[in-house]
């Protein structure tokens, strides 16, 4: 199967996701504030997520991910179904729905998508409430591109971009753009001490990452070589952890780690094989085996 | 065993000091639980290691560690699998 299949199979798919959707949200509207109503508009909501975040599409899958953050507190009771919500929320329907018909690798929100979660905020007030901070893949100056440009995006791996556009052109910062461009993981190089070598995790609200990151995670390796050295399993080569919002993959480089951190939702031998060819590349980069 | 280390139950091979092996698995897992969360990203529930010779892999639940080690060429899914059901248990 082809790009432009897979790209087919997802909007049908998407398609069927969204009519459960707008049927949920019909009832809702009639007066059903069933759990089975509330829950199905979250269903289809998350698995389009997970659907848009498999296939590269950053924005349909942050937009999904804001939308699931507010169902979530609709679920937990912590927020009440008012008149207003629900214009709202139809709203945001209207804009996943303009976001599938027209995906693109692009990270930045459409104008439509972008306006519908303010709406929903003012609605139903708080930020972003997204648990992995997804990282930032263009740069602070993204730019909407605009209907024409996701037109063109949509289903052609020519338009699609496969560089990342930062504020830094040494090098460094880039090193991993073409292995992570158009997913949401970050590609980090670090060195023994744990500090950042290559690569970058900045997230939308302009929040490094990648520091931190490093000064934490830096320390398992040192625990995981201390660990097979006693239980005599020779060098550790990958070292995988799930937590309850990410992925966190890291591969030895020579006294360094590379490391790949990646939303939950992204398939584990996804992230994995990222983390391998982030650490070849890393390895190239260093001059070490 | 306990996240402390402690071992509360456990099946090894003769000559494997599973005092010493719990010892250090529940100082890699709870290394590890402390930089996920520092970093922002949570609970830790599941931890692979992989090595030349073999992998560990350790999932948590209410305080107690759940430890695998095992061949290289085991299958790594369905062992996950069985694992995080086994952890869901405790």
């Amino acid at each position: 199967m082809d790009s432009r299949q897979y790209a087919e199979l997802f909007r049908t798919e998407s398609r069927e996701q969204l009519s459960a959707v707008n049927r949920a949200l019909l009832r809702l509207e009639q007066g059903d504030a069933s759990r089975e109503s509330v829950d199905a508009v979250f269903r289809g909501v998350h698995t389009i997520k997970g659907m848009s975040a498999t296939m590269g599409y950053t924005a349909v899958a942050e937009f999904a991910h804001e939308l699931e953050s507010l169902l979530d507190k609709v679920r937990k009771g912590a927020q009440t179904i008012t008149a207003e919500l629900m214009d709202a929320l139809f709203v945001a329907a209207d804009a996943l729905e303009h976001g599938v018909e027209r995906p693109g690798m692009e990270a930045a929100m459409s104008t439509r998508m972008r306006e519908a979660l303010a709406r929903l905020h003012d609605v139903a007030g708080g930020r972003s409430t997204a648990e992995f901070r997804t990282p930032l893949l263009h740069g602070p100056a993204a730019q909407d591109p605009g209907p024409k440009a996701a037109d063109a995006a949509a289903g052609s791996p020519e338009a699609m971009p496969t560089r990342v556009s930062t504020s830094r052109s040494d090098g460094a910062t880039e090193l991993f753009a073409d292995v992570i461009a158009g997913t949401p993981q970050a590609a980090l190089l670090l060195d023994a001490d744990g500090l950042v070598s290559a690569g970058q995790y900045l997230t939308r609200d302009g929040t490094d990452m990648g520091t931190p990151l490093g000064a934490h995670l830096s320390g398992v390796s040192v625990e995981a070589e201390r660990a097979m050295r006693h239980f005599g399993l020779g060098r550790w080569t990958r070292i995988l952890l799930e937590s309850d919002a990410a992925s966190v993959v890291m591969s030895p480089v020579g006294d360094g780690v590379a490391l790949v951190a990646a939303p939950r939702d992204l398939p584990l031998g996804f992230v994995r094989r990222t983390v391998d060819r982030c650490a070849a590349i890393a390895r190239e980069w260093l001059g070490v085996a | 065993m306990e996240g402390d280390g402690i071992v509360v139950d456990g099946t090894a091979q003769i000559g494997v000091d599973t005092g010493a092996f719990a010892a250090l698995t529940a100082s890699l897992y709870g290394k590890a639980s402390r930089a996920v969360a520092a970093a922002g990203f949570g609970t830790v529930g599941f931890c692979e290691l992989e090595a030349e010779h073999g992998r560990v892999m350790a999932a948590g639940r209410n305080g107690l560690v759940l430890v695998v080690v095992a061949e290289s060429r085991v299958n790594v899914g369905l062992l996950r699998v069985d694992l995080l059901k086994a952890a869901g248990a405790l």
